[in-house]
């Protein structure tokens, strides 16, 4: 086998990492490009690889709305700042334990360190767990939402829904009092995942998600070049 | 916008191009600053078309492999001509100020 037809599938194998649609449009033009920039190489640079595997990452998991779609644009980037508040907010937990703790002796000054063990168990516990799970469910229902899915704006709204009810738990318990800092935070999210609902369900992004079987990758390259 | 995207779209501004006529026209624009590589400048062109600034002008088979030209639609034309009115007015401000504290000092 020649030193050109192991290059050619080394850079094959790179290029498998992207979606199929990505391959069906680009494989054998990137893979040009890529040999006719190889020179005398015999294998992908380093530089070269690093950038093919975080494209294919990219094109894997980017929010692909077109920016003419506006209201789904935004709602898709206010997801992603919703994953990164729901993390701000573990993170504000985590940082303020030792003030929730000195708020909860403020008013009750019996209590007692097996009481705070069996608090960090009921609360903080479950939210160092629920809480990168949160952010983890923002960022599916961005790239569902992305991608145009019928069923995302619903699920997202059943999602909030859930958020809501955590809060309104968290605030009956009263955290504004223990825990203003992360009470705090889970207001703007709140706020966030408001703003995301209203655009998600706004007039102008219902034909995003009424084409969404239209709108795949591959057809619509087909469509262009037929 | 991204420089790489800016460079992309200045690269198309001029006629249509072939992806590796893009990477070597970037680096003759930036003389040699940047060097766009396949798996970037393919992902800017996915973007770029589907935000309508960049189509696919023709196709043709060079040696047994596709090779496919790309071209600015008015809309990335238009998108262009803005990102360029505003770095020259971002660089007409650093100059000024430039000036203006190079006067100060002598």
């Amino acid at each position: 086998v020649s030193e050109d037809v192991l290059l050619e599938r080394r850079y094959r194998r790179l290029l498998a990492l992207y979606p199929r649609a990505f391959r069906y449009a680009h494989e054998e033009e990137m893979l040009g490009v890529l040999l006719a920039g190889a020179g005398r190489r015999r294998h992908p640079g380093v530089a070269e690889t690093a950038d093919l595997l975080a494209s294919a990452a990219w094109t894997r998991f980017r929010p692909r709305v077109p920016r003419s779609e506006g209201t789904v644009f935004a709602a898709v980037r206010l997801m992603y700042v919703g994953a990164a508040v729901q993390l701000l907010g573990l993170l504000t937990l985590l940082l303020t334990l030792g003030s929730i703790k000195a708020a909860i002796v403020r008013q009750d000054p019996a209590f007692t360190a097996a009481q705070w063990h069996a608090v960090v168990n009921a609360h903080i516990v479950p939210d160092t767990i629920g809480e990168p799970i949160a952010a983890v469910v923002w960022v599916w229902l961005a790239w569902a939402n992305g991608r145009g899915r019928r069923w995302a704006p619903l699920v997202f709204a059943a999602f909030l829904a859930l958020t809501t009810l955590s809060i309104l738990v968290s605030l009956a318990q009263g955290a504004a009092v223990f825990a203003p800092a992360a009470t705090g935070v889970a207001g703007a999210l709140w706020l966030v995942g408001v703003a995301t609902l209203v655009l998600l369900f706004h007039r102008r992004s219902g034909s995003y998600f009424g084409r969404s079987r239209a709108r795949g990758l591959g057809s619509s390259w087909r469509d262009t070049l037929a | 916008m991204q420089e790489a995207t800016f460079l992309i779209l200045t690269s198309l501004a001029s006629g249509s191009q072939h992806g590796y006529g893009i990477i070597t026209d970037v680096a003759a624009i930036t003389e040699g600053r940047v060097a766009l590589r396949a798996g970037t400048l393919y992902a800017a062109l996915e973007r770029l078309r589907e935000d309508g600034l960049v189509e696919v002008d023709c196709e043709e088979v060079v040696e047994g492999r596709l090779r496919r030209y790309y071209r600015l639609t008015l809309a990335g034309r238009e998108r262009l001509a803005v990102e360029a009115g505003r770095l020259r007015a971002n660089v007409a401000a650093a100059s000024s100020r430039l000036d203006l504290a190079g006067g100060l000092t002598t």
